[in-house]
């Protein structure tokens, strides 16, 4: 049985982990980087990190004092780069889920080696995203008004508002992303309090454990957890970027008046989380020697992915401008070939930055030597966050700088608070991200060990037995007992 | 140990709480489950690295209860959020938007998915918690130092003594028959373990 | 457990020895392909007699939705092909070879295409000159007889009366008609007339609103407030009031500008897009495609059978890629030219995704049945496992999921836009209740299609589909596979026959014989292909290098 599990070298299949790992190399391999005293990289990285995040805070520390007039949004763009840098940012997290739920409800067990890692980036880019619903309503101390709490106005929020299904969809985000990340984390923490060498340390870590016994009572109802964890989170993650589409498709503005827009945001955002998600592994990977775990086969088949999810979005882009001339409708002709695809447009080299990043650069990936090669992937994927950020800014802000009236015809800059915000906000993902580096295993421990070849119970009875037998259980037939126990099943 | 010295430990509160028997692969501890479980053993549990493929109907254990525990959870983030939506809006305050009457079923849908699968997702990791009967922080079994290998690489069976068929001496002779590499008694006391023997490292 | 093990042990001497011969259709099946065919041709003949006889338009549109009932789920099998090869899936090669003989059958499709064809004149309203009425007086006397052959559901003062009102803005053409009194004035809506109507929903809706107060004078056949505008609502029906005077209302004021601009509008859609000759070097693009496709995975499949060369895997996977986007493409714009275009004023940038959904949970279910239905008692039971069945129910489940998704966001955004250009695809398919006439029955059939869509497909497909145990009892899952394949019937139904606007309109729903008989006709066809090649060919593919990997595979 285990024979058909191994991989067919004449079809090119080859094994998940790299020759000679054992359950006991990656538990070092991933523990040591939480137990070595961090590199000095790290060190560098962090104040560098940390610097972005104290910019930030004071260009919001500014910003509450003076009012949102100190960004460049204006009339009539009203909407600009906070709301490009919040669906950016929700964009990013998507890959992590996509990793950690809809690869595994497809049984890609090469997930395994990335999904931490994808995990928590989506929870710091969701950390990141929610900053901007929160400061950019002009008084955030009145933030909470968007939920439905009972006041003394006895007001309620407007249900039929797409803003406010955001608030209830993100937040949902952000709480289920982190319950499955904890999940997920459950049986490492516990080999990180098993190996802990300081009493603090095993204190921590094993708190965080909750006791964990490994035992396989409890991981029958681990493994459903983690199965039930993923089959909500797959359709909650397209509805989450659904209903951020749903923030711009429900309203009358051409451009973002479209149908296909829910799909269209989910694939895009799964597109620039999975380059951001290369982007970090390739440094990571260098830095700290996890090779063996993240192999070049997993890094050409994400690869892959951003092939496929590229060409989505072109499809998407594809299908928007073929509708508009079918349409017939003057007002989405006049945007997309006018005020985006035509030079003369304002913003039209917007638009091409974002045609040539997103549709354009990944098709590099039809060449396996291309699909291959470091410098090349870590190129595309910053070329593919940059485009995607294009992306949401060219929706948000070509559309709304010509609407319907000429006369009401504007153009719009981003002034310094505007790029120190977002500036500021890479800072956070990134000072939570070497954290994470620093103190959580940032691979799956005990996932990757259940896809080595060894995982397979029946792999050691192969080593010693003859092709023919295929079934795992025949080594045991000699005890009547075994016997005794099958019959009665 | 004989019986008579059992009784005396359990005396002295020195009660034997498991059997704990180590192995080197998910192989052989898959069969020496599927004994324990023919032997009739109720009260066993292995303790491995990661989920053992197969392990469930080795231990002949029933299909996980959780779903059961999420779908009515589930259901009532579903009701919770459409009668909210309904009253909010609909009867406590009613307010006509972009021409829709107050209560639009369509405009309700986003909304009530979500908190579908909010409620759903805490029915289950807190379902699954209480399945599991986590956080425990307290176990006998981690009063075995070599158990601390269970999160690495090694494999671990262990029979409880409130096991009806647990006997120190009869327990003891039928885990020495499951070729195990290294078995150990584990008391209550959470201090005291008795190695019962070691080095039979060769499963077959 | 032992009937498990007992099951892996047979399935591991199979899969050793991976006999062609031993995989063959049983011979209970060897004559299935004859009876399709004669239920084919019976079913089509009774069809095309209808088609290019008297009821021409009316059985145009029922042929198209047999057709695309067939249609889709071939799409969707090639789908299923192409997206196993894309991710090099293992658990699915046994029953991979069931989609590659059903998405085999897609040549037939150019063939079965042919009567479409030959009819798009009176089934496509782009086929006609936006600005003047002819061509539609052919349609219009077919819609007439079909109203006086006194369908089953439709009684003659519903089957006449919106004529007058929806007629009455759209020009002199009609306005001709309009004075026979036969109520076929419809047929004129098409080109000009259908965009008329969107442009002035707006106000149109207020129109009905107050029609529908005045609701028991319309019964009265006083012609009420809504055919006041033209002072011609003479003797309007019960079903009239909603459509007819939505429109009418409108139109009063401006129709004349309006009816200009998407004149023009679809003009320029006729030069670029919906003109037949464009549209045949489409259909025949689509056509290669999809049997290329077809043709290469399904030979590389065959010809492994007896080589064993495993490198027939790596090209198929290899050309995997390029084929899902070939096949991306093409499925779109095949929906946008033969369903979309349907409505050609009307338009929606899911479209193509929405067909694809609604393919891809078809095929998923009819690979189901098909199997389930293969494997009885036959050798193929110990290579259809209980394993494979719960995957394909899981897949069925979330693609369903997916298909309500799809639906709800195109019907959630144009309904919160409310579009003048956009909603009409809706109101024909959902007349809202307070419009409906007390006592008119077929006014209110297309909200109870939609409704029985929503419940149907989505909410009882899910509940029924979303427990492991239905997806691990095969007799249960078989069932929601056959409900699933219902419901895609209706919702082709749903896609293609209100945009028949005789029977939407005021008339009211009619039923024709020819939608039972176009989609046996055109199933039956397709099906005695496949079953015919089934005849040729092992039924799982023997050669392939992944055969036992897939027989062994178990859920974890």
């Amino acid at each position: 049985m285990s024979s058909v599990n191994l991989p067919i070298k004449s079809i090119g299949e080859t094994p998940l982990t790299a020759e000679g790992t054992t359950f006991r190399s990656i538990t070092e391999t991933v523990s040591r980087v939480t137990e070595n005293p961090a590199p000095r990289g790290w060190w560098i990285a962090f104040l560098m990190a940390s610097s972005f995040l104290g910019i930030m805070t004071m260009a919001i520390g500014y910003l509450f004092w003076m009012g949102v007039g100190v960004w460049g949004n204006n009339a009539p763009v009203y909407w600009a780069w906070d709301i490009t840098n919040f669906v950016w940012w929700i964009g990013i997290g998507h890959a992590g889920t996509l990793i950690s739920a809809v690869l595994f409800l497809f049984r890609q067990k090469w997930r395994t080696a990335i999904n931490r890692f994808a995990e928590a980036m989506t929870i710091f880019a969701v950390i990141c995203a929610l900053v901007f619903p929160g400061i950019h309503v002009g008084r955030a101390w009145l933030a909470y008004y968007m939920f439905p709490l009972p006041n003394e106005m006895s007001i309620w929020p407007n249900f039929k508002s797409p803003l406010i299904w955001d608030i209830f969809a993100v937040s949902t985000y952000a709480t289920v992303s982190t319950l499955f990340w904890f999940v997920g984390l459950i049986p490492d923490l516990a080999t990180l309090r098993d190996r802990a060498k300081s009493p603090l340390r095993r204190k921590i870590y094993g708190a965080l454990a909750l006791g964990w016994r490994g035992s396989n009572r409890a991981w029958q109802n681990y493994e459903r957890a983690y199965l039930i964890l993923a089959a909500l989170s797959t359709p909650l993650v397209l509805s989450v970027h659904s209903v951020v589409s749903f923030d711009f498709a429900t309203s009358l503005i051409p451009g973002w008046h479209t149908t296909i827009f829910p799909p269209y945001f989910v694939a895009g955002a799964v597109f620039s989380g999975f380059a951001m998600v290369m982007t970090l592994m390739l440094v990571t990977r260098a830095v700290y020697g996890v090779r063996s775990i993240v192999m070049m086969k997993h890094l050409e088949l994400m690869n892959k992915i951003m092939l496929t999810t590229g060409s989505l979005v072109g499809y998407a882009y594809g299908m928007e401008f073929f509708i508009a001339w079918y349409s017939g409708d003057q007002y989405e002709q006049w945007l997309f070939f006018h005020n985006r695809a035509s030079l003369d447009g304002p913003f039209s080299w917007a638009y091409w930055i974002m045609i040539s990043c997103n549709v354009l650069s990944p098709q590099v990936f039809w060449f396996k030597k291309m699909r291959t090669s470091i410098p090349v992937m870590f190129v595309v994927s910053i070329l593919i966050n940059i485009g995607m950020w294009f992306e949401r800014f060219v929706i948000i802000v070509t559309s709304l700088h010509r609407d319907f009236l000429p006369s009401s015809w504007g153009y719009y800059k981003p002034t310094l608070i505007d790029i120190f915000t977002y500036l500021g906000t890479l800072g956070l993902f990134f000072t939570l991200f070497l954290l994470f580096i620093r103190w959580i295993p940032m691979v799956a421990i005990s996932e990757v060990k259940g896809v080595l070849p060894e995982a397979d119970p029946h792999h050691d009875a192969h080593a010693s037995h003859d092709e023919s037998h295929e079934d795992g259980h025949d080594e045991a037939v000699g005890t009547p007992a075994i016997v005794a126990a099958e019959a009665e099943e | 140990m004989s019986a008579p010295q059992k009784k005396r430990a359990a005396g002295r509160e020195k009660k034997p709480a498991l059997y704990l028997a180590e192995f080197n692969s998910a192989g052989e501890i898959l069969h020496a489950a599927q004994k324990t479980h023919a032997a009739g053993y109720k009260n066993f549990d292995t303790h491995t690295p990661f989920p053992v493929h197969g392990m469930d109907d080795a231990m002949g254990l029933s299909d996980s209860k959780l779903g059961l525990i999420v779908f009515p959870i589930g259901l009532m983030g579903t009701i919770g959020a459409f009668s909210m939506m309904m009253w909010m809006n609909g009867y406590d305050y009613p307010i006509v938007i972009g021409g829709k009457p107050p209560t639009s079923i369509p405009s309700m849908i986003p909304i009530m998915f979500e908190l579908t699968v909010l409620f759903s997702a805490f029915a289950t990791v807190f379902g699954m918690f209480h399945l599991n009967q986590i956080p425990r922080h307290h176990h006998p079994i981690f009063t075995s130092d070599r158990f601390a290998g269970f999160s690495d690489d090694k494999f671990f069976l262990s029979i409880e003594a409130e096991d009806p068929k647990f006997d120190v001496e009869k327990t003891k002779t039928f885990i020495a028959g499951l070729h195990a590499s290294h078995v150990e008694l584990v008391f209550d006391d959470d201090k005291t373990v008795e190695e019962v023997s070691s080095g039979h490292a060769e499963a077959h | 457990m032992s009937d498990k093990s007992n099951d892996k042990d047979k399935s591991g001497s199979v899969a050793t020895k991976g006999s062609t011969s031993e995989f063959a259709l049983p011979a209970s099946w060897a004559n299935v392909w004859k009876i399709c065919a004669a239920v084919g041709l019976v079913g089509i003949g009774i069809t095309a007699a209808q088609m290019f006889g008297s009821d021409g338009a009316r059985a145009g549109y029922s042929y198209l939705f047999g057709y695309n009932v067939f249609l889709t789920i071939a799409l969707g099998m090639l789908f299923f092909v192409l997206i196993q090869h894309l991710t090099s899936a293992g658990w699915s090669v046994t029953v991979r070879r069931t989609a590659e003989f059903f998405a085999m059958g897609l040549p037939v499709f150019a063939l079965l295409f042919l009567p479409i064809l030959m009819k798009a004149d009176a089934i496509y309203p782009w086929t006609q000159s936006p600005h003047e009425g002819k061509g539609h007086e052919e349609k219009a006397s077919h819609e007439e007889k079909e109203g006086a052959l006194g369908l089953p559901f439709v009684n003659e003062a519903h089957a006449q009366p919106a004529a007058p009102a929806a007629a009455a803005p759209a020009g002199a053409a009609s306005a001709k008609e309009h004075d026979d009194g036969t109520g076929k004035g419809q047929g004129n809506g098409k080109g000009a007339g259908r965009g008329d109507g969107s442009g002035a929903n707006v106000e149109g809706r207020k129109a009905h609103e107050a029609g529908a107060e005045k609701h028991e004078a319309h019964d009265d056949g006083t012609g009420g407030g809504n055919g006041d505008g033209h002072g011609k609502g003479k003797g309007n029906g019960s079903g009239a009031p909603h459509e007819g005077g939505a429109h009418a209302g409108g139109l009063s004021h401006h129709g004349d500008a309006l009816e200009h601009e998407h004149a023009e509008i679809m003009e320029a859609k006729q030069k670029g897009w919906l003109n037949k000759n464009f549209w045949y070097v489409r259909a025949a693009g689509y056509f290669a495609i999809w049997s290329v496709l077809a043709w290469f995975f399904f030979g590389n499949s065959t010809k492994q059978d007896k080589s064993k060369d495993p490198k027939l895997t790596t090209t198929s996977q290899k050309w995997a890629p390029l084929g899902t986007f070939a096949f991306g493409i093409s499925l779109t714009f095949a929906a946008i030219d033969w369903l979309m275009s349907l409505d050609p004023m009307w338009f929606s940038t899911i479209y193509g995704v929405y067909i694809f959904a609604t393919s891809v949970v078809s095929s998923l279910a009819l690979i189901i049945v098909v199997t389930m239905m293969l494997r009885k008692d036959g050798p193929l039971s110990k290579v259809f496992t209980k394993e494979h069945y719960h995957d394909l129910g899981k897949l069925l489940f979330g693609f369903n999921v997916f298909w309500a998704y799809i639906g709800f966001s195109q019907m959630m955004l144009i309904w919160y836009a409310a579009l003048p250009a956009e909603t009409p695809f809706y109101h024909k398919r959902w007349e809202t209740p307070s419009s409906l006439t007390v006592g008119n029955h077929s006014g209110d059939f297309w909200t109870n299609v939609s409704v029985a869509l929503v419940v149907g497909h989505f909410v009882i497909g899910f509940l029924f589909l979303i427990s492991r145990n239905t997806k691990r009892r095969l007799p249960v899952l078989q069932v929601g596979a056959l409900w699933m394949l219902l419901m895609h019937v209706l919702d082709m139904y749903w896609f293609v026959l209100p945009n028949f606007e005789p029977n939407t309109k005021a008339a009211g729903f009619s039923f024709a014989l020819t939608d039972v008989t176009a989609p046996l006709g055109v199933g039956g066809i397709y099906f005695a292909v496949v079953f015919y090649m089934m005849t040729k060919h092992a039924l799982i593919p023997t050669g392939d290098p992944r055969l036992a990997r897939s027989i062994a595979f178990l859920n974890a």
